[in-house]
């Protein structure tokens, strides 16, 4: 849907992360153009979630460059790349347990420097309420959306699993990211509510986010992603299609055949 | 009688600020902070330095203090609490970089026994393990009390001082500072994931711990009108603890009811027991053994101690039976090539 080439969101260049003796991200080139809803597959230990560690500043790469949106990124902290426009979920969900889904919802509207002592003390009371009803309705708008208002008030520790990747989803959809870095969404969800992430992924995209999203089911990779990357042994073995890759040796034996590279 | 219940509320007001300060670092950010009384010592130090006349030291009386500006009450006590507050923020730039629990303790705690050291030690900063003393009673120049009614003003001046901390913190908790630290305390890997400085944000919630317990120390000082290295130990800070745990972690007037419990209401109930208060042992260390006890017993108890944390809730949203609790979902429906389930309430229909 995206035709026409303007210079990649995302363009990653010879990144490396190693641990120890273990080349967990081994020279990875990619990228991914705005608008785009890619693919990132491998066998396990292929080095997918450390690429998302290293893009969201969670983990530095040993080398290598991120460009997102034309500035180079790489090292940065975490709370930088975010405010770039860059928003990640992860693969185990980590809700603020303690917290009510309705303030886990709060907590990921970007607060744009707004979350000072001063500002806390100093704004008028009258304005402090209007913004918190402002914030309020965007975040039960999104919670509708996502099927958590009847469980708005709830504590975050007490959904299931499938509803905290629920939640991850309608956080990041807070945050109107440029790009969403979406970890094994599907990991342990029940089909009901894989139904359900499946459609919060459109609502992402279709509200203009760049989805790259790391995947084992493949019927799934197929049917929601224009395009795939495919990593193997910390590098990229191929890019394309799923269709086209099918049939494309390395991918086979790396992945789609019987025995893993790992 | 009278005259002793108004001490032990006074104290018990100025205890609970400084429980509401250890609140902070501990209930909202989630970090233990063992120097929380070295800022509490900070503040009563600099108010009283702040408020005394020059010191005259003389062969007979060899200890001196800094300072000795002789300020009037109001503008020591805020500049005091500024003092806490640039300590905390020194001590969180080095405590805070690494961002383990262990490492801020071990800190912390090497941080008050450093502090208690010099202070003790060198007789012309603080005046040594003397201390500092000689106050004259705060604002009484001006209203001219006798002991009975000043005691009467100075408690309603804690309580007043009380009730605005409790005001001031409320306002921060409930604002976006405040859930962000608490989210920094929930997880701190997905906070920073949504954009959260964690070391900046712990810095601040750091700071203004400590300022809290500078205001607080600030009072008791102009209260004792006397302060020395024998008045704040790592035992305060346990009690302190002990406080929020049995209060209520994050809850603001749990903690205040906590800290009355463990540190002003038991230990007077425990009066009624000369077999325990008369033990040369155990009598003294009543309020330490109470604490100490409460923490055991609520931890294994009530973990979330006696006023558990709000959580914020929305009521605005109309009975919850309109909206279906369950997802519209379910394994019997069709779903549409796109995989998007053909659901039949009105609400799957207007967002699919």
């Amino acid at each position: 849907m995206h035709d026409g080439a303007p210079a990649p969101l995302l363009e990653v260049r010879g990144l490396r992360k190693h641990f120890g003796g273990v080349k967990a991200v081994d020279g990875c080139d990619f990228e991914v153009r705005a608008g785009e809803m890619v693919g990132l597959i491998g066998p396990n230990g292929a080095g997918k979630s450390t690429v998302v560690e290293l893009l969201s500043g969670l983990l530095k790469p040993d080398a290598g460059t991120v460009l997102f949106d034309g500035r180079a990124i790489q090292g940065l902290p975490p709370h930088r790349i975010f405010a770039a426009g860059l928003s990640r979920c992860f693969q185990l969900a980590k809700p603020w347990p303690r917290l009510s889904v309705l303030e886990n919802l709060l907590i990921a509207i970007p607060p744009e420097g707004k979350d000072t002592i001063w500002r806390a003390l100093l704004t008028p009371p009258s304005r402090v309420r209007a913004a918190e009803r402002a914030a309020r309705d965007r975040a039960l708008a999104i919670a509708e959306q996502y099927r958590l208002y009847p469980l708005r008030n709830d504590y975050a520790y007490t959904l299931s699993g499938g509803q905290r990747r629920l939640l991850e989803f309608a956080r990041i959809a807070l945050t109107r990211p440029k790009l969403a870095l979406l970890d094994e969404p599907m990991a342990g969800v029940n089909p009901v509510l894989q139904v359900e992430i499946e459609r919060g992924i459109r609502n992402l995209v279709e509200d203009g986010t760049t989805v790259l999203l790391i995947e084992h089911n493949l019927g799934f990779v197929e049917r929601i992603c224009d395009r795939v990357i495919v990593m193997v042994e910390g590098r990229v073995a191929a890019t394309g299609s799923l269709a086209e890759l099918r049939d494309n040796p390395i991918v086979q034996d790396a992945y789609l055949g019987v025995v893993g590279a790992a | 009688m009278i005259q002793y219940t108004v001490t032990v509320c006074t104290v018990g007001a100025i205890t609970a600020i400084l429980v509401l300060g250890v609140n902070v670092s501990w209930g909202w950010v989630g970090q233990i902070d063992l120097a929380y009384y070295a800022y509490v010592a900070i503040g009563a130090y600099a108010a009283m330095v702040l408020e005394l006349p020059r010191a005259h030291p003389s062969p007979t009386t060899p200890n001196s203090y800094i300072l000795g500006l002789h300020w009037p009450f109001i503008p020591s006590v805020l500049v005091a609490t500024a003092v806490g507050a640039a300590a905390a923020l020194v001590v969180g730039t080095i405590a805070l970089r690494r961002l383990r629990g262990d490492y801020i303790a071990i800190i912390t705690a090497c941080t008050a026994l450093m502090l208690t050291a010099v202070t003790s030690v060198d007789n012309h900063l603080l005046g040594g393990y003397i201390g500092v003393y000689g106050l004259a009673e705060p604002l009484n120049t001006a209203l001219h009390l006798g002991p009975t009614g000043y005691s009467y003003f100075y408690l309603g001046l804690c309580i007043f001082c009380l009730l605005l901390a409790y005001l001031v913190l409320e306002r921060i908790y409930k604002s976006p500072f405040g859930r962000s630290l608490r989210a920094v305390r929930e997880n701190d890997t997905a906070a920073a994931a949504f954009g959260r400085n964690l070391f900046w944000l712990r810095l601040r919630g750091y700071a203004l711990g400590g300022a809290v317990g500078a205001f607080g120390g600030a009072l008791f000082a102009n209260y004792l009108l006397a302060w020395n290295p024998a008045s704040w130990s790592l035992t305060e800070v346990t009690l302190l603890i002990a406080g929020v745990v049995v209060g209520g972690q994050a809850n603001s007037r749990g903690v205040i009811i906590g800290s009355v419990l463990i540190e002003s209401a038991l230990p007077q109930i425990s009066q009624l027991f000369p077999l325990l208060t008369s033990n040369s042992t155990i009598g003294p260390s009543i309020a330490s053994i109470l604490g100490a006890g409460g923490i055991i017993v609520m931890l294994r108890f009530r973990p979330g101690g006696i006023l558990r944390e709000r959580r914020a809730i929305d009521r605005t949203g109309g009975p919850e039976s309109l909206v279906p609790h369950v997802p519209a979902v379910s394994f019997a429906r069709p779903t549409t090539a796109t995989g998007v389930a053909v659901g039949t309430s009105s609400e799957v229909e207007r967002d699919a």
